[in-house]
């Protein structure tokens, strides 16, 4: 009953080379209603953005287009302190004419998506901006800055249903986002542009955004400085490097990302056009309602049809696993990170419905979740398979690792007759995340991922013997069935901090130090 | 570990493993949590591997301590529940009342613990969601049938309301209970008529109540 519609992003373009010649021309958006496309303003912001890094001021400044001008003459330094030392040195003036510059050419541009100048072919970028969208845009930003409170989840910008949505979603104002949003989903390396350090994480800080900008860019050093945890408001565009997804090549990295984007919109609208995999589509359609019970972000309809959908071309194109119940969980610390990079207020994540943001974004969210997602599946793909050989490995290691380090638990547990596999298949099926909050997930996916491709693999294994040791004597106090019912409720962890979860990390970092080249140690 | 036995104290005479199967989301862990903790969470997880729980009850004037798995429902997992089917002495295969689906999948599931499990598990069929009668898809008539055909138990319940869970529960203890006393006179009886390979298989099934050392070997999983 519910049509394919839903879970389609555009039922005109067949391909992408087709969107390419039409430049953008407007789609018909999973709402149906036809409206400046997520394709138009990646094109045109493409297109600037290749005009940034072939000019003479590169991207690390031509994306603060709303930061106001005192803000970017301070930031300038910072800018440039940063390390873009390639950069031609810029001074305050010129970022000032630059900002200025490039503000027009926003404006020109969030013109022509505000007007929705439809379904023209004919659209162009360069059109005169009505009086009336320079206030709105003002007072939007105006507005970002004074009264943003955090429970408030905007209004609806537009509705699926409403005749009138095409004349609504011309409103720029979605106050719970960032203003400077295309941009940085054109170039995330753009949000170290914008960034005041974080007042209580300065030094971890600097040191990843000098990583981030060494030239030539060296991965193993910003693995070791995001062992220890990213701060959040870099940890999007961390994780998308860690994962080999963002090139960190600048010249390329626009380009890249446009063309997955491209690529995961076009796969989606020939996969929803096809016939379906009816009993992998059934398991997805009840599994994501239960994913994440309790957060606001996953109850509603909007982060459904998302996961849906990314959790359905996965499956289709990974034939030997399929969807296994479990990574639908694996799909939200992506998702949350990702889309909190664009708010303003990063802990609305929890609230925000995604359905009250620009689609154009929504989209892209969803395009680099499914592809990050993809990068770490690729890691544990044994896991999913026939007989889920990964799992099984992964538990005898555990298995290995406790009857060497706590013979004693290991005998306990031994003498109950309790199977590794029936507390700890779960904690390598779903790495963890159901034994923890997800804010805690995130936390130790910094260090998984600065560990990739080995973290979800390999450390997640020491990872789980030193969670099961911290609660070695409790354990061997319990019988087989009180070991069980303990080590399968969640709530033991509740009280848990982000310092919990790094002593653990820290505890298996030294067991895996102690064994990883010497397995015969476990023998 | 028979020096240590003592040290626990047992509040129970026999203890029978019970498995919970089924398609995915037809309620299979909210039955669960109905009959241990009388609770019911509509926004429960999709379980991952195997979970349990356990109530004691009394019946016949024995304590009896069920203990039941429950199950992950995806196909996925079957190569690594079956372990889960050794030493069940019963078994509760869950289908949805709205959900036809879900009780076109029952003969698969029993043909699976044909496969599994002891010969003798005694089984019942429930269709849960009763509380769904605005939307049921599968008539009572016909699942009724259908288990008096292959010779299993049947209740309609709903975890929801907590229609039916106690007895759902109680009914299929009581026969597992009998079967087990019944198997129990029967060995004691004519020793050698009973599968043999079965015997050392469920040997922890049939616990004398005198031997109290016997329930802590009975995690046999």
């Amino acid at each position: 009953m519910s049509s394919y519609n839903d879970y389609v992003f555009s039922s005109e373009e067949s391909s992408v080379d087709d969107i390419q010649q039409k430049d953008g021309g407007g789609n018909i958006d999973s709402m149906g209603e036809k409206r400046p496309s997520f394709f138009r303003s990646l094109t045109s912001l493409g297109r600037s953005s290749h005009e940034y890094s072939s000019g003479n001021v590169r991207t690390s400044i031509s994306s603060s287009d709303h930061i106001n001008s005192k803000e970017m003459v301070d930031n300038s330094k910072a800018v440039i302190g940063a390390g873009f030392s390639h950069m031609d040195r810029v001074l305050p003036e010129q970022i000032k004419a630059k900002h200025h510059h490039r503000s027009h050419e926003r404006h020109h541009h969030q013109a022509a998506l505000d007007d929705g100048l439809g379904d023209d072919n004919d659209w162009n970028p360069v059109i005169e901006l009505p009086t009336r969208k320079v206030k709105s845009l003002t007072s939007t930003t105006r507005s970002i800055k004074s009264s943003l409170t955090p429970s408030v989840v905007p209004q609806p910008a537009y509705t699926a249903a409403s005749p009138k949505t095409s004349s609504v979603v011309r409103d720029p104002d979605y106050p719970c986002i960032r203003p400077d949003w295309p941009e940085l989903l054109n170039d995330p390396y753009g949000i170290l542009t914008k960034l005041q350090p974080p007042e209580h994480d300065r030094i971890r800080y600097g040191k990843i955004v000098r990583a981030l900008t060494k030239q030539p860019f060296d991965m193993y050093e910003l693995k070791k400085q995001t062992w220890g945890g990213i701060p959040q408001c870099v940890r999007s565009l961390v994780w998308q490097i860690l994962v080999g997804y963002l090139p960190v090549n600048m010249n390329t990295r626009g380009s890249v990302l446009s063309r997955k984007r491209k690529e995961y919109v076009k796969s989606i609208t020939q996969l929803f056009q096809g016939s379906k995999d009816e009993a992998v589509w059934h398991q997805i359609k009840i599994d994501v309602p239960r994913t994440n019970p309790g957060t606001k972000l996953y109850s509603y309809e909007s982060t459904h049809r998302s996961l849906e959908r990314i959790l359905y071309l996965w499956a289709v194109r990974h034939p030997a696993s399929g969807y296994v119940q479990g990574i639908n969980d694996l799909v939200t610390p992506f998702f949350q990170v990702f889309l909190a990079n664009y708010l303003v207020k990063m802990e609305d994540i929890e609230i925000i419905d995604p359905h009250t943001l620009p689609k154009d974004l929504l989209n892209a969210v969803e395009a680099d979740t499914y592809w990050c997602l993809t990068k770490v599946l690729d890691t544990i793909q044994d896991n999913y398979i026939h007989e889920q050989p990964g799992i099984i490995r992964q538990i005898k290691e555990l298995k290995d690792l406790i009857t060497r380090d706590e013979p004693v638990l290991a005998q306990h547990l031994e003498d109950e007759n309790l199977d590794f596999i029936q507390f700890a298949f779960r904690w390598m099926n779903c790495l963890l995340m159901r034994e923890f909050d997800l804010h805690l997930i995130i936390r130790m996916w910094d260090t998984y991922l600065s560990d990739f491709p080995n973290g979800f693999s390999t450390f997640h294994v020491y990872v789980c013997c030193a969670y099961l040791r911290r609660f070695g004597p409790q354990l061997v106090n319990m019988e087989f069935q009180d070991i069980i019912m303990f080590l399968q409720d969640s709530s033991k962890t509740r009280d848990w901090t982000e310092e919990d979860i790094e002593m653990m990390l820290s505890e298996a970092y030294v067991w895996q130090s102690l064994y990883e080249n010497a397995l015969a140690h476990l023998k | 570990m028979s020096d240590t036995a003592d040290d626990y104290s047992y509040d129970y005479e026999y203890l029978f493993k019970i498995v919970l199967i089924g398609d995915s989301s037809v309620g299979k862990t909210n039955l669960l949590s109905r009959f241990t903790r009388d609770e019911f969470n509509p926004d429960s997880r999709a379980t991952i591997g195997v979970e349990f729980a356990t109530r004691t009850l009394e019946i016949n004037g024995k304590r009896i301590k069920a203990q039941i798995w429950d199950t992950a429902g995806q196909e996925r997992y079957r190569a690594i529940t079956a372990a889960y089917y050794r030493g069940a002495v019963g078994a509760l295969v869950v289908y949805d009342i709205s959900n036809s689906d879900s009780y076109e999948s029952v003969s698969r599931w029993l043909k699976e613990m044909k496969e599994h499990a002891d010969a003798n598990i005694v089984i019942a069929l429930v269709g849960n969601k009763s509380d769904l009668e605005h939307l049921r898809a599968v008539p009572t008539e016909e699942a009724k049938n259908f288990a008096a055909e292959h010779n299993l138990l049947f209740t309609e319940a709903s975890a929801l309301n907590a229609d039916n869970v106690e007895f759902t529960f109680h009914q299929l203890i009581k026969s597992i209970y009998e079967m087990v006393s019944k198997r129990k006179f029967d060995m004691d009886g004519a020793e050698g008529s009973g599968n043999r390979d079965l015997n050392s298989k469920t040997i922890t099934l049939t616990p004398a109540p005198k031997d109290k050392k016997v329930s802590k070997n009975s995690n046999c999983c």
